[in-house]
């Protein structure tokens, strides 16, 4: 199509738009009209998606990003707050605090003393808590809380095991390995061997 | 978007019924529910295995005499070599690993099932796993007995043992 220099546009066509806003004086709006139609149809498409993947019990745990968690089938929901026991590589965290480096740990010894002594901290404050809330503990029942295990697939039970001694050391007797749930539990178990 | 009302029309000889929504607010609505949902999602659920350690009282009396032995529980042996699963040592099924870090659960799944078929009243299981195996591998076999039935579990270790060596009792 050739290029062709604008001219004076006849007054036929403006003549209906000069008759409607006498201020425009015919010439063409700038301001377009938006469609907002598509735009309310995504963004009520979005908030159905959020919605239905809404959780009320919201984040239990901040989730180190060295660690990668186990995954298993009969697992329970992870509801409830308690200590966190982090385990990666050589790195034992009490509730985001390093407390003791595999290296550093006694190989005789059963539990880890520094982590006995930091739980029963945490135990005898909320047994304070509790009695506090006019809920004291009755002394013929063991210590009801119960801690959460967030370890790395790949990291040695040794480890494992002396954190658990410790726990029970301290009193702790519940234990909860978080790990990745996986969907449906009706897994063909020959796809089992794959994953190992 | 517009709303036609019945009995407009009329040739355009008649005033237009036609009027456009007015849909800033909400356009305001969604935008703000969008932005609470995304600040309060959770993108990764988590769940956890469950285990209640018995924590022995040094104090308590000893429990009274049976008259019938019980029954041992099942006890799940992970090594860096094999899983062994056996009520009574001697009669252990053995699965050995099928390379470094590498475990044939299927078959131990199999022999966790053939545990549970011969005693269906029985729920515990201990699983006793060696020093330098991976977590995962605990967990696994954590996840098995507790698919076939097995609810109360026990968990110990230790230093890696001789295979002929039955681990320590109960764990």
């Amino acid at each position: 199509m050739p290029i062709s220099a604008p001219k004076r546009r006849t007054a036929f066509k403006p003549i209906g738009r000069l008759r409607q806003n006498p201020l425009h004086a015919g010439r063409k709006g700038v301001a377009a009209g938006l469609n907002l139609t598509a735009m309310v149809d995504m963004f009520t498409v979005i908030v159905i998606f959020l919605l239905q993947s809404f959780s009320a019990n919201g984040e239990i745990m901040f989730i180190q990003k060295e660690v990668t968690m186990p995954t298993a089938e009969q697992v329970e929901e992870l509801t409830e707050r308690g200590p966190v026991v982090t385990l990666y590589d050589d790195v034992i965290l009490l509730e985001g605090k390093e407390v003791v480096k595999g290296v550093d740990l006694d190989p005789a010894e059963q539990s880890i003393p520094t982590m006995v002594e930091k739980l029963n901290g945490i135990r005898e404050r909320e047994e304070k808590i509790s009695a506090a809330m006019g809920k004291p503990r009755d002394p013929s029942q063991p210590f009801d809380g119960s801690i959460i295990v967030q370890a790395d697939e790949n990291v040695d039970f040794m480890l494992v095991r002396k954190v658990i001694a410790s726990m029970n050391e301290a009193g702790w007797a519940k234990v909860k390995f978080a790990v990745k749930g996986e969907s449906g539990t009706g897994e063909d178990p020959s796809k089992l061997l794959n994953k190992h | 978007m517009g709303v036609s009302l019945p009995g407009g029309g009329g040739g355009g000889r008649g005033k237009n019924q036609n009027f456009d929504l007015n849909l800033v607010p909400f356009i305001d609505l969604l935008s703000v529910n969008i932005t609470f949902l995304l600040v309060t999602a959770v993108w990764l659920q988590l769940n956890s295995v469950n285990v209640e350690q018995a924590i022995q009282d040094p104090n308590a009396p000893p429990p009274p005499p049976m008259d019938t032995p019980p029954t041992p529980p099942l006890t799940v042996h992970i090594s860096a070599d094999a899983v062994e699963v056996f009520r009574n040592f001697d009669n252990r099924k053995v699965v050995s690993a099928q390379g470094p870090d590498k475990y044939d659960w299927v078959a131990v799944a199999e022999a966790v099932k053939g545990e549970k078929e011969a005693f269906p009243g029985e729920i515990q299981a201990t699983i006793i796993t060696d020093d330098g195996v991976h977590y995962e591998h605990m967990i696994k076999a954590l996840d098995i007995t507790r698919e076939h039935g097995f609810q109360k579990s026990l968990l110990g270790g230790g230093p890696a043992r001789n295979a002929a060596t039955p681990p320590p009792a109960g764990g």
